[in-house]
């Protein structure tokens, strides 16, 4: 048998020297394995009870054949002289071409391709030959599985030879000696596990070990059955196998084990109650792996979907080169970009410095499309890697080209073609469509004409609360004068902006820079200055100055007016203000009656006027000498009836900062600002002031009170009361005393019927007060 | 271009967009470009009752011209720098008759 097995090998085709070594290998292979096939037969029938004596015989017989080796070469030589029977090279070699054609489909359908047997002794081969060859390819590629496993040494070497192993030898013997196939193939269970366990290792496809490798065991075994006649029942002994194997594999494929326990269950929940426990253990199993699924099916759905629709999209891949790209974004960008981001793009440019303090950029464009923010400066360009860097260095370069193509060349708004009939309108985002056509011709007549508008002039004059007896002051010319202020402002701040730095010494294009810079400064400063009509004297009442701070827009301006001021100017404008302080709207217009009749409207410009115009005159006056304090003072005092404007929020307001700076300059405040002390004129000059006010508000405390019950935060009536306290004589303290004792009084009881928090708040402006005094309201018994 | 500017602030905010068609939508606004053309995310129709087709939609690109109005949130606007950005506006020689 094994001459036949061993004539059968010389004629196969030639081999490959991985192959062949593989044989050899495979011979000693097969010398050990056959003693112990041999020991294990023995022990097999002792305990089976078996006698497999004439098995043995058999097998020694052929052992002793074997070892003849001598006769070897003639028995290679002559294979003719053996039995046709175990020629299968010479029948199949007729048909080899036929074969390979239909390798593949017998592949696809080997069970059915065994029913019949006469064929199957053709064809069995093939399919085995691809089952094989596959995996022995794939077991060569992987070269270090056959050096670091052992267990994947034997089916390396069984590989090449197998199927003449097994198409030839066991085939035969089967047929013959029935019995030993069954044990030689649990012998080979047990003691060369390569033969289950190699499949998932190198056979089929990795992702369906288990899956493919039963199946192919299945279909040997189920072969060498119908060849051997042996019981069905070494078929469940290999299921047994594949459930070891299984186990032994560790990680039984989901899928697989679902189905299995999905089967299983109801028949155990019949058959055996004990298999309660187990049978829940299967369900949350089952639940785990059903979830798991869920959720694997759901992400693999997901991966599908953007699978699917990126492989849409990237049809249109490459459909636009890089320079169609940079085309349209020319064209986007051409739209935006501008040399002066804080012309055109002053909202948002001013409004990010404001949000973030960053530094801003020398060049900036419109475009979102470069960077996040539509910014390119060099400031954040610096920041970059290199690459982007580059990048943004030649968009930048394309920007600066584009700006200066726009400036050679003036966008036309309209375009006139020879032969056409009109004009056509070349809109743009700059030049959009006009909607409504105002000719500045018809304005300026409707503006000089005093005639042609009076109606709509006398509508503005009563707006605003202005007594127009000498000399028509125009709302308009107010307005127009205030919007020439705010231009002035809005060039001054942009000048501050671009200021040069200081020139280096022998730079003279910087020095120059410097001057001229200067110079503009000083030019839009004075127009500012003029505009802004502070030292007008035209005789017009009220003031020029103080009709521009009658406009809610022209209170607003002040600060930043200020701010471009010299110190001579701000005491000019606050000079003009302090005398002619009873014209002003939010004075005159704040007064409190007896019955509170001052307007919502008239409270906000009060606020406004509070926030926007005395901030910056309080800081000029907390920096002044006494001699200018006591002459605004004066002037205040002087040129107002005192006692109506006292009754006025700001009145007050003006009022109390002149006498705590003067208070503070009495203590010697002054000295931390540098300034001398007061002269001894002064301090006697500034009591004179200081009692002359208090006469004349004498018998007056009372009415500085808003309406009681009106609910207006009164505290700077009380701050006011504390100022006038702090240089009070003991005599003007007890007055004063006496004549706001109810509104104290009122005061606190109103405070203990109120919540806590404005109940403090209340007892907090008493205290302004009374601690002025050295008292507090906590004395007060109630 | 100051509406464009401005827009350009709120770009993060939420806004809702009144279209001229009567849909409101509440979203943030992600971009804008010159023509005021709107990019929300997030959005949500103020009134989900009637549209209920804008449950599923989660951003959008609104065109320019389809909007009536933009409502902003008060907080991210300046309305001080605005009145000067108007000014700037109105004071660019070319904003007389063309710009």
């Amino acid at each position: 048998m094994s001459d036949s097995f061993f004539g059968f090998d010389t004629t196969l085709p030639p081999l490959n020297v991985d192959q062949s070594t593989g044989l050899r290998t495979g011979e000693q292979q097969d010398e050990t394995e056959e003693e112990e096939v041999e020991r294990k037969i023995k022990d097999f029938s002792l305990e089976s009870g078996e006698n497999f004596e004439d098995y043995e015989q058999n097998i020694d017989l052929d052992q002793l054949e074997e070892e003849a080796d001598d006769l070897n070469d003639e028995t290679f030589g002559n294979v003719g002289d053996i039995g046709q029977d175990f020629d299968f090279t010479e029948s199949t070699a007729k048909i080899v071409d036929t074969i390979k054609k239909e390798e593949e489909i017998y592949v696809g359908r080997r069970e059915s391709t065994m029913s019949d047997k006469g064929e199957e002794q053709s064809r069995r081969r093939p399919s085995y030959a691809a089952l094989w060859g596959n995996d022995s390819d794939i077991i060569f590629n992987g070269k270090s599985n056959h050096s670091n496993e052992i267990v994947g040494a034997p089916s390396l070497s069984e590989s090449p030879i197998s199927p003449s192993i097994w198409g030839s030898f066991h085939a035969p013997s089967s047929r013959t000696e029935g019995g030993i196939i069954p044990t030689s193939f649990e012998n080979s269970h047990h003691y060369t596990p390569p033969q289950t366990s190699p499949p998932p290792l190198g056979f089929g496809p990795p992702l369906h070990p288990s899956v493919r490798t039963p199946m192919s065991l299945e279909e040997i075994e189920a072969q060498l059955h119908r060849q051997a006649g042996v019981p069905e029942k070494r078929m469940l002994s290999l299921a047994e196998v594949e459930a070891a194997l299984l186990s032994i594999n560790g990680r039984p494929p989901p899928p697989q084990h679902l189905m299995y326990s999905n089967n299983e269950t109801p028949f155990r929940d019949h058959e055996n109650p004990n298999f309660l426990e187990q049978e829940a253990a299967y369900r949350e199993q089952e639940a785990a792996y059903r979830e798991q699924e869920a959720i694997l099916f759901h992400k693999e759905k997901k991966r599908r979907d953007r699978q699917r629709k990126l492989v849409e999209m990237s049809r249109y891949n490459g459909l636009m080169t890089q320079s169609d790209k940079d085309f349209i974004n020319r064209i986007q960008i051409s739209q935006l970009v501008t040399d002066d981001p804080y012309a055109d793009d002053f909202y948002y440019q001013v409004y990010t410095a404001i949000r973030s303090r960053q530094p801003q950029p020398s060049i900036s464009t419109f475009s979102p499309q470069l960077g996040g923010s539509g910014f390119m400066g060099h400031e954040r360009g610096r920041h970059r890697s290199r690459g982007s860097e580059s990048g943004l260095l030649k968009m930048q370069q394309q920007v600066l080209r584009i700006v200066n193509d726009a400036r050679r060349k003036p966008k036309l708004t309209q375009l006139s073609l020879e032969g056409a009939l009109g004009k056509i309108a070349l809109n743009s985002v700059r030049n959009p469509r006009q909607l409504l056509q105002v000719s500045s011709k018809s304005n300026d007549i409707h503006h000089v004409g005093p005639s042609n508008g009076s109606g709509s002039i006398h509508s503005q004059h009563q707006k605003i609360p202005s007594i127009s007896s000498h000399g028509v002051i125009d709302h308009r010319k107010i307005l127009k004068s205030i919007e020439n202020v705010y231009t002035a402002v809005l060039a001054l701040e942009e000048l501050r902006r671009n200021q040069p730095p200081l020139p280096r010494p022998y730079a003279d294009h910087e020095r120059v820079a410097v001057e001229r810079w200067n110079e503009d400064y000083v030019e839009l400063a004075k127009t500012m200055w003029e505009e802004l009509r502070v030292t007008e004297m035209s005789g017009c009442y009220p003031h020029p100055f103080i009709s521009v701070l009658s406009v809610a827009k022209g209170k607003k301006v002040i600060p930043r007016v200020i701010r471009h001021c010299l110190p001579e100017q701000i005491f000019n404008l606050i000079t003009v203000l302090v005398s002619n302080f009873e014209t002003l709207d939010v004075c005159k217009g704040a007064i409190w009656g007896p019955q509170g009749n001052v307007s919502p409207a008239m409270l906000e410009e009060v606020e406004l006027f509070m926030n926007t115009v005395v901030p910056p005159l309080l800081q000029f006056v907390a920096e002044s000498p006494l001699r200018i304090v006591i002459g605004l003072f004066g002037l205040f005092i002087e040129r107002n009836n005192i006692v109506w404007v006292a009754r006025s929020k700001v009145g007050l307001a003006f009022l109390t900062m002149f006498l705590s700076r003067a208070e503070i300059l009495k203590q010697g405040g002054g000295a931390m600002q540098g300034l001398p002390p007061p002269e001894e004129l002064e301090m006697i000059q500034w009591q004179d002031l200081y009692n002359r006010l208090f006469s004349l508000l004498q018998n007056h405390f009372l009415s500085l009170y808003p309406p009681f019950m009106i609910g207006i935060d009164d505290m700077y009536v009380w701050q006011f009361l504390a100022a006038m306290a702090v240089g009070a004589s003991t005599e003007q303290q007890h007055v004063l005393v006496t004549e706001v004792r109810e509104r104290v009084l009122e005061t606190v009881i109103q405070a203990s019927r109120l919540s806590a928090d404005k109940a403090s708040h209340k007892i907090a402006n008493v205290n302004l007060f009374l601690n002025a005094l050295g008292l507090d309201a906590s004395q007060l018994k109630v | 271009m100051l509406f464009y500017s401005f827009f350009k602030t709120l770009i993060g905010q939420q806004v809702t967009v009144e279209l001229k068609n009567d849909l409101a939508i509440t979203g943030i606004l992600t971009s804008v470009d010159q023509f005021l053309n709107i990019k929300l995310d997030e959005i949500r129709a103020v009134d989900d009752a009637k549209y209920p087709h804008m449950m599923a939609v989660k951003n959008c690109f609104i065109r320019g011209s389809v909007v009536r109005y933009v409502q902003l949130p008060a907080s991210a606007v300046d309305t001080a720098l605005l009145q000067d950005a108007a000014r700037r506006e109105a004071q660019q020689p070319t904003t007389g008759g063309a710009h």
